[in-house]
């Protein structure tokens, strides 16, 4: 309990700080609050899109699934059958619905923008109508180019058939045809979004997210004893500089470098603090811990432990054996080699690089209670990295000759950034992008354990006196209580998903109440706390921390570690042990 | 951060000297964004993935699996792909034969 009192002058310093047993605490606690505040927006989320899932729904999915099977058992590739019916089966989503639509409007931020900014935000009716016509024709184009395709993988299939897939010739010939009819339909997908574009104005929607996040924030706010007014004032500015981050991480040529809107926020911040200092009216909703927590209670529902499955034996041991090895041996290499001060920033940087970037720091620094300058430079490190690495590995993987789904894999166990491993995977190939985004996706998941295993040991064993035995109710005291609707939030969803069936949660969790709801409160809410970090940080502070060059000497080591490993288990998975799921990608 | 116990023309001076910091630092961001970035984007290694994430409307920047909508295809595919590997066996049907 003498962690409350010393916590409440690190109050400003450390990214979350630890509860208290007492009834009280369950209105009283900001850990507590952002529980409430996080299984609201999530039961919300629920009776909105649950209901969407539909006997309607439950046939078109049976259908395709039947085809899916009849085409597994009639050929040994598959078919444009095959395709047909699993394109079918993934455009079926609550998202799709007039609720779905609707709510992703209201909740829309700053569209993608390159020389004027106010084009994040306004597209007039001529403008849109333009550029309508110019996408139009190109989608024209693509969606003949497509039909043409598609007869010729018809053909190609029909020849094999009829020497039933004994020819191996005619067999390659139909898969590459198949393969070019595939390219073709990605192509009309992407022409066909272009085309889709449509006049917009983001401003009153903003105003409304606003105003909905303010009112979310401040009511807890206020039940917590602070004035309610203040911080909604406060909140003005902070969500100012968060629609600013993300107009910043909207425009085109930072988007495809990777730099996102952690990063915008905390650069913003960091300017406005180290110049004009953040406003004293500001102050009330720079609460960090409030909005990270909250986020992190939203992110708990996104890790599904199913998704652990999704491709299968080799997928979990390249993400769920190499990712763990190389955290602690990094973690190890910090402490015991480098030699780092401090623990909490060695473990965020660690999880950080081995784990999934941006969110996996933000999990892990809430868990053992790391300094908001500590989360900084991790999350700073991660970003530059990542697009080094997404742009060099692409053509390393290329120029050396590795297979595509070799160096998906590879990409997908090592950039930290989850959207450049989709850009990085992406541009090798489909298959790339399959195997790349895939494991990267378990890595995600495993941000729930990282965060629950690094809370416990540092409650239990860092966070102790020397000599001191700490008993099972000390450790539920000083547990950092967010961290258990976190795991409560991923539990639930997840039992939710495995009720409903791989195909349905698809439709209703996946792309209804995730992507369709939490998601989108969870991006802002981590937007609203980078900005806090940086309207909290002083520069000079921050840069102490690289005092040496160990936390940039941490990383590197760490992630050579990271590549060397991920590649020798990716090759011995994918190619030796398992060659036949690598075949059929 | 702000020193304290400044006379009133000391103090206007400060807050001058610091929006004219804050107006320098958003300018440099700005210039970076909108003119030293691109320029970048037409190196040899750099020019063939930034068109093709362009192209391809890659959300390259996400944090998460779910804010990026080409996990969502690739899991999907993969998932369809362990459950309805196709299995064909020409010599199986040759033998009911």
């Amino acid at each position: 309990m003498t962690e409350e009192n010393e916590s409440q002058n690190l109050d400003d310093q450390v990214v979350v700080d630890c509860a208290r047993s007492k009834v009280s605490d369950l209105w009283k606690l900001e850990d507590c609050w952002s529980i409430w505040l996080g299984f609201l927006i999530l039961i919300v989320g629920l009776i909105i899109y649950l209901p969407q899932g539909s006997e309607e729904i439950n046939k078109k999915i049976t259908e395709s699934n039947y085809i899916l099977q009849k085409e597994s058992e009639r050929a040994p590739f598959k078919t444009t059958a095959w395709y047909s019916a699993l394109d079918k089966k993934a455009k079926i989503k609550a998202t799709s619905t007039e609720v779905g639509k609707e709510i992703v409007k209201l909740t829309n931020r700053p569209k993608k923008w390159s020389s004027n900014p106010l084009d994040a935000f306004f597209m007039g009716d001529e403008e849109a109508e333009l550029l309508k016509q110019s996408a139009g024709k190109k989608y024209l184009e693509a969606k003949d180019r497509e039909s043409k395709a598609l007869e010729l993988a018809k053909l190609a299939e029909d020849k094999a058939a009829a020497f039933n897939f004994t020819n191996e010739e005619l067999n390659l010939k139909a898969v590459t045809a198949i393969d070019n009819w595939r390219k073709a339909v990605k192509n009309t997908s992407v022409e066909k979004k272009k085309a889709g574009v449509k006049p917009f104005n983001q401003i009153p929607y903003l105003i409304l997210s606003m105003i909905i996040m303010a009112i979310i924030f401040g009511i807890g706010w206020k039940i917590m004893g602070h004035p309610f007014l203040k911080f909604v004032l406060g909140f003005s500015f902070v969500f100012l500089i968060a629609v600013l981050a993300y107009t910043f991480a909207s425009n085109s040529t930072m988007s495809h470098y990777g730099i996102g809107y952690p990063g915008w926020a905390i650069l913003f911040g960091l300017i406005i603090s180290n110049t004009i200092g953040t406003p004293k009216w500001v102050k009330p909703a720079v609460q960090t811990e409030y909005f990270i927590k909250t986020g992190l209670v939203l992110l708990g529902a996104e890790i599904l432990f199913g998704k652990i499955l999704s491709i299968g034996i080799p997928g979990i041991f390249v993400a769920w054996i190499v990712t763990p090895i190389v955290l602690l041996t990094t973690f190890w290499f910090g402490q015991k080699i480098i030699k780092i001060p401090s623990k909490t920033l060695n473990i965020t940087i660690s999880a950080d690089m081995s784990v999934c970037g941006v969110s996996a720091a933000i999990a892990t620094a809430a868990a053992c209670r790391a300094k908001k300058e500590e989360l900084t430079l991790a999350v700073g490190m991660s970003l530059i990295f990542t697009s080094i690495m997404m742009i060099i590995m692409p053509a390393f993987i290329k120029s050396v000759g590795i297979p595509f789904i070799l160096g998906g894999a590879w990409m997908g166990g090592t950039i930290d950034a989850t959207g450049a491993v989709a850009a990085a995977g992406a541009f090798l190939s489909d298959r790339a992008l399959y195997v790349a985004a895939t494991i990267k996706m378990i890595q995600n998941v495993l941000i729930g354990v990282v965060a629950f295993c690094v809370a416990l040991y540092w409650v239990a064993k860092v966070d102790r006196k020397q000599g001191q035995k700490v008993s099972a109710l000390e450790i539920w005291y000083r547990f950092p209580k967010f961290v258990l609707g976190f795991i409560v939030a991923s539990i639930i969803f997840s039992l939710i998903y495995q009720f409903l069936g791989n195909d349905m949660a698809y439709v209703v969790i996946d792309h209804g109440a995730i992507r369709g709801f939490s998601k989108i409160f969870r991006g802002w809410f981590f937007c609203l706390a980078f900005v806090s970090i940086g309207l909290a940080t002083d520069f000079r502070e921050l840069t102490s921390y690289f005092k040496g060059g160990k936390p940039l000497i941490l990383y590197i080591c760490g992630q050579t570690f990271n590549l060397i490993l991920t590649l020798i288990m990716a090759y011995i998975m994918f190619y030796i042990v398992f060659p036949g799921i690598t075949a059929s990608i | 951060m702000k020193p304290k116990n400044l006379n009133g023309r000391n103090r206007v001076l400060k807050k001058i000297k610091d929006y004219f910091y804050l107006l320098v630092s958003m300018s440099v961001v700005t210039i970076f964004v909108l003119f030293l970035a691109p320029c970048m984007d037409d190196a040899p290694y750099v020019k063939p993935l930034t068109n093709f994430i362009d192209d391809e409307e890659i959300n390259a920047g996400a944090i998460y699996y779910s804010d990026i909508e080409e996990f969502s295809i690739a899991e999907i595919n993969m998932k369809n792909t362990i459950d309805y590997l196709p299995c064909f066996n020409p010599g199986k049907k040759e033998e009911k034969k």
